[in-house]
């Protein structure tokens, strides 16, 4: 196969929607011809804009001194807030956030001023030497101290049912603990970007590096007091996003624009790895204070949490990330009686953002720390154990929301079976009885997600979709393409829907003037609402089509009249599906519409129905479905070094008929690896100033190609009644992330014995060794004990 | 003004001596396929491959360019992953990664493609350890690895089954370059106000009584290339030793290997695993193998950092240290060399031409390393331990560690432990918590002052374990 875009076999009856067609820009990105941005050639005369940043995580901004800046060869001006000609406001959900600091610096990293050069060297240099002059205040950086103070960044929300306290005060066992998290750096490849080019009658274009188009093109318009027909945002695609481009693409697009607007010349951001690092927000750390009643066989009788997030300096999306949380406190399990409470934390951090899984992993997190204690506490299998609390078909959760066409049960048999739970479970009792230096553990996490932005509106695309007159497609959507494949996926559904080859379908940049109001790239919705959208203008193209080619079939040797109801598509061919043998091309049929002034354009809108959710009461169904699954980590930790090593996972994961099971497969390994660096390895360090330290891929550590596990089993699981919104495929994006949770409870059941305390996630190499019996312990510390853990974790009735 | 075989084409690039190889292919020469993740070579994603005459033939290496000062590379080969195949004709490498849907984002993928075609250009038939090690240095954020490493698998079954042929993974160009190259266009090093790139010792002597500590001495430019990214430093004027007659020569005699200081470790990993085994290991752990094929035995040394991978082992190895200059030449052990943190004992217009390691046949030496990561990091702590043997017993042992001190240094009261009696659990563990009385480690982002002193106990009982899973047992 030299070119994947060769055409489909035309047998007509092959779908390409199901099929594992290859990435759509796969011969390009391979080749190196793909472009992102900043790969295209300079234009002449274009600007480079270094930012200029606060230096204290909190403080009175009292002056701004460009002097010397201005004085060195090659700077062309230094910006500050005081040059924005509309608003120095960019924050999405809550209006918080400013462009550039004003009166008062609240991160380490905050941009205060920022410097356009002719060379992104001299920007750097200049930046550096501007002189901020800024009286430090004590900043907040913990969750515990955000707590204290009652500083928060939206309000505290409370989802609740039952009765939880009566439960509580007679269950006869409760557990209660801590389940502490970390924060992740995205680590996208490819750091945050824009150029801004000024069009002839000085509107914008931005090549932004961002999941959310609209988004910056909003804030820029907003910035720069213009409306937002004014601003053209553009994207072909991402080196990687995972949610750190959703709003944090934002800010240095808006600079940019800025910086072209004043100075009349193109100009580019483009930030450095320790920049992006430094400047950027990253997963939300957790701290979740949980309480668990339960019964002897293990069955959960109440369940309370109160999630609290480190949020950082101002709102950005930390709002909605703590509602997903709270609606995946209760995971895969039924909760007859429970409370959860959500705080998010107003710290002197830099804001927390999106990142894959949307706040679902930390919730999920709690809750699973609860009952791999509750089984240990009863000295039952962990499998089991969650096997007896999974959501049985119309159970409701939390929320009020029925669970249906729920298969948790049989997946988690058939992932125990993969995983040859039991037998496993024996042979790493066996090895750990007789290793001195290592310990295995295995462990199971299953998965309930719940699929939709939780804000209702967002649930919305559109697409524009154009037939050119010799047959061949332009398809204008809202997705953007960030390794996920929505091309593909999109490509795949437009070709089936107006019954083409695939080789006829151009997927187009992703732009705001050919699709308006879009939302991010986010949720896992990417191809499911976009997706929609673009089936629904093919299948409006297609009726119209279908009209001109009745007739056209009808004459001739046809025996009688045909109807548009019997004009088929596919393959590229158009027949009467009575008389399958008589076809014609469509390129005749779309010349022949072209002739008859049949509009062969359609714009495509969909908006998921039935979605809604009362964050007030804490009530409503705010997703369209779940996607389920399950995930089982084995691991072996080095008792001399903290070290985890992998060594075998088995993921089953729920993709009704899947657009494109290659792309999906990749998509479930990979939120799987990811997961493993968050559960695992990645730990974001930031010192008693709230300055980053771990600012590098020196320091931070993503996984590597040997962190990968050699003995990976991967299996779609084909629910037979899938609910879904596009053809009966499921989103994909994020729910796999939280396999990488099994492997964290893994490290957990490998040391039980040994350790004191809860670990806190990431279970890197120190947090285990450190609660490991340090060396000067007495022997007997260091054999089985006891089947509780001390610590945050104890045992009450 | 730099010359070089890009891609085929000798290309000239007028460029200070200051910018990398990353930033004169992205740059001037217009081809943006090569990508930029992080500049300190810590990703993978700059990776190109480089083409250096050695002994009658080319050698291909895989290396980070963001590390890479363009000057350095004056009549090499250079292959860009525009160099091997378009969208209607695929290279081999770039057909099995599509193929394997080993592409998400494609942002490190040009560098995949790139360490791919260097293993393959090398060995068609590469082991699991072989891909593993050609792969280390690329980060992927979006596929978790699996199907890149699938690709790598049905390249190498193509070999196998006669599907992918030599002639296939050698970009159709290379012959008429490889040709040309062998002429004496590739040999001699550039000039230039900043850039120095002497042909003997003796020229490098005259050079640096000449400019003193103006100079920057390098020869993979590893380290030097990453402070100037991250702390701003001027190198000055670079030396470049790459090319010196001599410095690249590796010598293995009866009782010492005698490394050069231009010998890249990459290669030199290679030529210690019949020799020097515990070594080879030690290198093998160090940064990736892009890095390596840039870095220096000598330059991890001269660095004197504190967790440099390389020097516990020189110091139980009682390895000396070969210094010379306009002056003279003199020879000091690493355990004297090695003043404090980035400190050393040479003098501005001295240089080190190579490093003397004793062979250590029949002894136990053996090196550890706690990281946060297995592959392309540093350590957290190091560790190396030395044991000659007596009758079954301990004569005499040697133990140093890194990441726990201003410097690396040894622990001779826990040595001591050992010395006349038996190498077993027991007397590990006491030499063990002597050694953590011995040094006081402090806390960095690599991880606190108490995992630190932790990790010192615990490496000395990895030590022994290592000697008993070697001699059949399984703590």
């Amino acid at each position: 196969m030299s070119d994947p875009r060769s055409p489909m076999p035309n047998d007509g009856g092959r779908s390409p929607v199901g099929d594992p067609h290859p990435h759509w820009c796969g011969p390009d990105l391979v080749t190196g011809r793909a472009r992102f941005v900043g790969d295209d050639r300079a234009p002449e005369g274009m600007l480079h804009l270094a930012p200029v940043t606060s230096p204290v995580a909190h403080g009175h901004l009292r002056s701004i001194d460009p002097a010397l800046a201005l004085a060195m060869p090659g700077v062309v001006r230094v910006i500050t807030a005081a040059d924005i000609p509309g608003q120095n406001q960019i924050g999405g959900i809550v209006a918080d956030e400013t462009l550039m600091a004003e009166g008062e610096v609240s991160y380490v990293g905050e941009v205060v001023a920022a410097v356009v050069a002719r060379d992104p060297v001299t920007a750097r240099q200049a930046a550096a030497a501007v002189r901020l002059e800024i009286d430090p205040l004590d900043p907040v950086l913990t969750i515990e101290e955000a707590v204290r103070r009652g500083s928060y960044v939206g309000p505290i929300r409370r989802i609740e049912r039952g009765d939880p306290d009566g439960v509580f005060a007679t269950a006869p066992h409760v557990l209660s603990g801590v389940a502490v998290s970390g924060a992740q750096e995205h680590l996208y490849l490819e750091t945050q970007r824009c150029r801004a080019f000024l069009e002839e009658d000085g509107a914008l274009l931005l090549q932004s590096s961002t999941q959310h188009p609209t988004e910056v093109q909003r804030m820029a318009a907003q910035v720069l007091g213009i409306p937002r027909n004014q601003v053209c945002v553009e994207v072909r695609r991402l080196g990687g996003g995972f949610g750190g481009k959703e709003s944090q693409a934002t800010s240095w697009a808006c600079l940019a624009a800025l910086a072209a607007r004043l100075t009349g010349r193109p100009v580019e951001v483009l930030l450095h790895r320790d920049e992006d690092m430094r400047f950027t927000g990253k997963r939300h750390p957790y701290e979740a204070h949980w309480r668990i009643a339960f019964d002897g066989e293990g069955r959960i009788l109440a369940y309370e949490v109160d999630l609290r997030s480190n949020a950082g300096a101002v709102a950005d999306c930390s709002t909605s990330i703590l509602e997903r949380s709270m609606l995946h406190a209760d995971n895969a399990y039924d909760l007859p009686h429970v409370r959860i409470v959500g705080r998010p934390c107003r710290t002197h951090l830099p804001p927390a953002t999106a990142f894959r899984g949307f706040g679902a992993p930390q919730g999920v997190f709690a809750i699973e720390s609860a009952i791999q204690a509750m089984a240990r506490h009863l000295g039952l299998d962990p499998l089991e154990v969650r096997r007896r609390n999974l959501y049985r078909e119309g159970q409701t959760t939390p929320y009020g929301q029925p669970v249906t066409h729920v298969v948790l049960t049989e997946m988690l048999d058939r992932a125990r079976e993969l995983a040859d739970w039991d037998r496993r479970r024996q042979e790493i009792a066996r090895f750990n009885a007789s290793s001195r230096t290592r310990r295995k553990g295995i462990a199971v996490t299953p998965v309930k997600f719940g699929i939709s932005f939780t804000a209702a509106f967002l649930n919305q695309a559109g697409a524009l979709v154009h037939v050119y007159g010799d047959g061949s497609v332009s398809v204008s959507h809202g997705a953007i393409e960030m390794g996920q494949q929505v091309q593909t996926k999109i490509a795949q559904v437009a070709a089936e829907a107006l019954g083409v080859r695939l080789d006829r379908i151009r997927i187009e940049t992703t732009s705001t003037r050919r699709v308006a109001n879009m939302s991010p790239t986010a949720a896992s919705t990417g191809a499911d609402l976009n997706g929609a959208a673009v089936r629904r203008a093919c299948l409006d193209i297609q009726a119209r089509l279908r009209a001109v080619a009745a007739p056209m079939l009808g004459r001739g040797e046809s025996p009688q009249a045909c109807s548009p109801e019997d004009v088929r598509f596919q393959g590229g061919r158009v027949f009467d599906v009575r008389f399958p043998d008589r076809t014609l091309t469509f390129e005749e049929v779309v010349q022949q519409a072209f002739l008859q002034r049949v509009d062969l354009s359609a714009h495509g809108f969909f908006a998921t129905p039935g979605v809604a959710f009362d964050r007030e009461a804490g009530r409503g169904t705010p997703f369209a479905y779940y996607v389920f699954g399950v995930g089982i980590s084995e691991v072996t930790v080095d008792l001399l070094t903290g070290a985890t090593t992998v060594d075998r996972a088995v993921l089953v994961h729920e993709a009704g008929e899947s657009l494109n099971p290659a792309v999906d497969r990749g998509q479930v390994i990979g939120a799987y690896v990811q997961g493993l660096g968050w559960a695992l390895l990645e730990e974001v360090v930031w010192d008693d100033q709230g300055r980053l330290q771990s600012a590098s891929a020196t320091t931070y550590k993503i996984p590597s190609f040997g962190d990968a596990p050699r003995d990976l089993v991967v299996v779609l699981w084909p629910n037979p009644r899938p609910v879904g919104v596009l053809l009966r495929s499921k989103a994909v994006g994020e729910p796999p992330f939280l396999y990488g949770e099994s492997a964290f409870f893994a490290v957990e059941d490998a040391i039980q014995d040994l350790a004191s305390g809860a670990l806190r996630l990431p279970a890197t190499a120190e947090q285990v060794l450190l609660a490991l019996p340090p060396p000067e312990a007495p022997r007997e510390v260091s054999e089985p004990c006891s089947d509780t853990r001390s610590g945050p974790c104890s045992a009450s009735p | 003004m730099p010359s070089f075989w890009l891609n085929g084409q000798w290309t000239s690039v007028e460029v200070d001596p200051d910018r990398t190889l990353l930033e004169v292919i992205r740059g001037p020469l217009g081809l943006s396929g090569t990508k930029e993740g992080c500049g300190e070579g810590d990703c993978g994603a700059c990776t190109v491959v480089i083409g250096t005459p050695e002994a009658g033939r080319v050698r291909y290496r895989a290396v980070t360019s963001c590390l890479v000062p363009a000057w350095s590379v004056q009549g090499r080969i250079v292959i860009t992953v525009e160099g091997i195949g378009t969208p209607g004709a695929l290279h081999p490498v770039q057909k099995a990664l599509l193929e394997a849907h080993a592409v998400q984002c494609g942002y490190c993928t040009p560098g995949v493609v790139m360490s791919l075609l260097a293993l393959f250009l090398d060995t068609p038939s590469p082991s699991d350890e072989e891909i593993r090690a050609a792969l280390e240095g690329n980060l992927c954020r979006c596929t978790g690895y699996v199907p890149i490493r699938q690709a790598a698998e049905a390249i190498r079954s193509g070999f196998a089954a006669g599907t992918v042929r030599t002639e296939e993974i050698r970009p159709p160009w290379l012959s008429e370059v490889e040709a040309a190259l062998s002429g004496d266009r590739g040999g001699t090093g550039l000039d230039g106000d900043r850039w120095k790139s002497p042909g003997t010792p003796e020229e490098v002597d005259r050079l640096l009584a000449d400019l003193g500590p103006r100079a920057t001495l390098v020869a993979g430019a590893t380290d030097v290339q990453v402070a100037r990214r991250t702390r701003g430093t001027s190198p000055g004027v670079w030396v470049d030793l790459s090319r010196v007659a001599g410095l690249a020569d590796l010598a293995v005699e009866a009782d010492r290997v005698r490394v050069g200081a231009a010998v890249r470790l990459e290669d030199l990993r290679k030529a210690l695993e019949p020799v020097l085994p515990p070594l080879a290991e030690t290198i093998r752990t160090m940064c990736s193998r892009p890095v390596r094929h840039l870095a220096t035995l000598a330059g991890n040394l001269i660095n004197a950092s504190p967790v440099a991978d390389t020097v516990p082992m020189l110091l139980v190895l009682d390895a000396t240290v070969r210094i010379r200059g306009l002056r003279g030449r003199r020879e000091v052990p690493v355990s004297r060399f090695l003043q404090g943190y980035r400190q050393v004992d040479r003098a501005p217009d001295e240089w080190v031409e190579a490093i003397e390691i004793p062979r250590a046949d029949g002894d136990f030496v053996h090196f550890e390393k706690a990281s946060r990561r297995r592959e392309l990091d540093i350590a957290t702590v190091n560790s190396a331990l030395r044991i000659r043997w007596e009758g079954g017993r301990v004569r005499e042992a040697r133990l140093a560690f890194g990441g726990v001190a201003p410097t690396t240094v040894l622990c001779p009261r826990a040595a001591d432990r050992l010395r006349g009696r038996p190498w077993t659990w027991e007397t590990a563990e006491e030499a063990a918590r002597t050694a953590m009385e011995e040094v006081t480690p402090i806390g960095d982002v690599r991880g606190s002052a108490e995992f630190r002193r932790r990790l010192v106990h615990h490496l000395v009982l990895g030590h022994f374990r290592a000697w008993q899973e070697s001699s059949g047992g399984t703590p």
